[in-house]
């Protein structure tokens, strides 16, 4: 459908030309022409090459784009007077949306080649033009945005510099119980906005902050929080990443499973106490036992039981490339050495993971490295060395291998058993050993948690080797 | 939307890390809430409330006699308002202490939260681990007809 040209009296009316002088309205409207499209048709699409600038003379129109599944989703709506297609007038790439009408809509178009010609010229125009354009970017970039926002599976917030909230994310919306039209419903906004009065005042300046909501459902969140900055680097808002750390409801029941479990198994080791007399006391030893589990060992036992109910209980706190592995072991062999001194031990550390950082639970990840370095220590002679050492796997991973002497061979069927804390306890139980190892399972439980692996190293002659890694 | 954004309270008084600022919290929260004219019971809770918050905020989160608590109430659209903040604390977490006061009665803490936790409305922590622990509770006034 040809166009024709449109006086300039005309484009006066048009709010985008309202600023123009009368000599730059007669120049645009010998370059104007009109075109009116039926409701519900394409004008351009996503991809089309084309260079026209379209202005709403009448009728209403949708910019749409589409979406993972191949959907359009309409991005923007615009009416009488708006400006559409300016995108393709500086970058002269396709056009980045398909331009629907939603109703019978009347254009006034301005050829590319045409409109560029003129710009060149008219300073006024080309200052409201940028005007327009920067505009439009900030608003299709905000559009796509909460649109991105809302497949996330987080709970997103965003606010102002002043931290008032411009935008909740669905999730949110569903976990939180605020909705966007009515902001005030739910219990959880009074504390949402103490949450926002403390990021306010701290800003990002804080390591890990945890939310903890208690009503109407308990929820464990872990806040963290974005500026959003302009171009020149002004900070314009915020986005606030609230990741529900909650423990599930699977999780809950077999924590509860785990630690009936685990206390049972408490309880049928305090029977098997064989109580001395403490400082003159009166305590009778438990005749018929020909085994003596020391209230010492008992503890730590149950210290290590304490933690696997803390392990199941509450989600790794992992830190993102911050924890340096090889630091935590110094730590912990530096932490150990008394109880190597007292059996005349030594450490022989050699790292070349090359001081690498990696994603863990730096507090559980000293602990692994706790329960590994002291069970070498219980278990190997006086005088002996027990080898920490470190590398890189080709695939980048953290390994890391700790080995101490030990007599005989370990076959590859044995070494399985070293993780599995039920079996140990079985036997424990049947006697068939005086004192069930809770390092080693406990071990394989932190590592997987990570995503991770451990293992014994088979046939090895006179030596014990665990071999972990962590990606 | 707008009405969501950061708050401050109008009331904040700073109490030294000492067993003392407990009653003194008490105190200054009864004699808030008369102020008002709340009945008794409602101010006995909050007291008792306010006591426990402060108690825990003393115990768990100061390293050293010289540390503050921070304590602020205020009324805003019928409901009483409470923050606590202690700073500097020693990593403190509520759940671990709920878990034992519901396994057996092995500590105080816990189930101190479980009593504020069922006397007020709302209740929520937010914590900086070792730095900053701040706990708000909300409890609506009781209507005057009750």
């Amino acid at each position: 459908m040809p166009g024709t040209a449109v006086p300039d009296k005309k484009l006066k009316n048009c709010a985008f030309f309202k600023d123009f002088s009368e000599d730059s309205l007669k120049s645009i409207a010998a370059i104007t022409s009109e075109r009116t499209f039926p409701a519900h048709t394409a004008v351009f699409q996503e991809g089309d090459y084309g260079d026209s600038l379209y202005i709403i003379k009448k009728g209403r129109v949708a910019i749409q784009k589409k979406d993972r599944y191949g959907l359009a989703v309409n991005i923007a709506v615009y009416g009488e007077g708006e400006v559409i297609g300016d995108m393709a007038l500086i970058d002269e790439q396709p056009r980045s949306a398909t331009l629907m009408t939603l109703e019978k809509t009347t254009f006034y178009v301005i050829q590319g080649s045409h409109f560029q010609l003129f710009l060149y010229g008219q300073r006024e125009v080309t200052r409201s033009t940028l005007y327009l354009l920067s505009q439009r970017i900030r608003n299709a970039n905000e559009k796509l945005i909460f649109n991105a926002l809302d497949d996330h599976p987080d709970m997103v917030l965003l606010v102002d510099k002043d931290f008032r909230i411009t935008h909740i994310n669905k999730e949110a919306q569903i976990k939180l119980g605020i909705s966007m039209e009515h902001g005030s419903d739910g219990n959880v906004v009074s504390s949402l906005r103490i949450l926002l009065g403390k990021l306010q005042t701290h800003g990002s300046a804080f390591q890990r902050l945890t939310w903890i909501l208690f009503k109407p459902e308990r929820l464990y969140l872990s806040v963290h929080l974005s500026p959003m900055e302009t171009e020149n680097g002004d900070v314009f808002g915020y986005l606030i990443e609230l990741r529900d750390i909650t423990v599930d409801r699977n999780r809950a029941r077999r924590n509860l499973e785990v630690a009936s479990f685990i206390s049972h198994k408490i309880a049928g080791l305090v029977s098997q106490i064989k109580l001395k007399p403490v400082n003159g006391g009166s305590l009778t030893p438990n005749p018929d036992l020909d085994r003596a589990l020391t209230i010492e060992t008992l503890l730590r036992q149950i210290d290590k039981l304490v933690a696997f109910t803390d392990l199941e209980a509450g989600p790794l706190r992992i830190d993102p490339d911050l924890i340096d592995p090889e630091g935590l072991i110094r730590k912990v062999a530096a932490e150990l050495q008394v109880l190597c001194d007292m059996k005349q031990q030594k450490f022989d550390l050699n790292f070349e993971f090359g001081g690498t950082k990696i994603s863990a639970d730096e507090e559980w990840l000293e602990k692994l490295f706790s329960f590994l370095i002291d069970n070498a220590i219980r278990y190997s002679e006086q005088g002996e060395t027990i080898k920490i050492g470190t590398f890189k796997s080709p695939s980048g991973s953290f390994v890391c291998r700790i080995e101490n002497p030990t007599t005989g061979v370990l076959k590859e069927s044995e070494c399985g058993k070293f993780f599995d804390l039920s079996a140990q306890l079985d036997e424990f139980e049947k006697q068939k050993i005086s004192e069930f190892g809770l390092d080693l399972p406990l071990a394989r439980h932190i590592v997987e948690a990570h995503h991770g692996r451990i293992q014994v190293e088979p046939n090895l002659s006179n030596r014990f080797a665990v071999l972990l890694e962590i990606p | 939307m707008n009405r969501i954004k950061p708050v401050k309270f109008a009331n904040r008084m700073v109490l030294k890390s000492g067993t003392a600022s407990v009653s003194l919290a008490r105190s200054q929260v009864e004699e808030f809430l008369r102020s008002h004219e709340l009945p008794g019971d409602f101010v006995f809770n909050m007291a008792l409330v306010v006591s426990e918050a402060v108690a825990n905020a003393v115990s768990h989160g100061s390293n050293s006699s010289e540390s503050e608590v921070v304590l602020s109430i205020q009324i805003v659209e019928n409901s009483f308002q409470i923050l606590v903040e202690d700073f500097q604390g020693r990593e403190f977490d509520p759940e671990y202490f709920r878990r034992i006061a519901m396994v057996k009665d092995w500590g105080k803490g816990g189930r101190g939260i479980m009593m504020m936790e069922t006397i007020m409305d709302n209740m929520s922590y937010i914590i900086e681990e070792g730095r900053h622990t701040l706990l708000f509770l909300e409890k609506a006034l009781p209507s005057s007809n009750s």
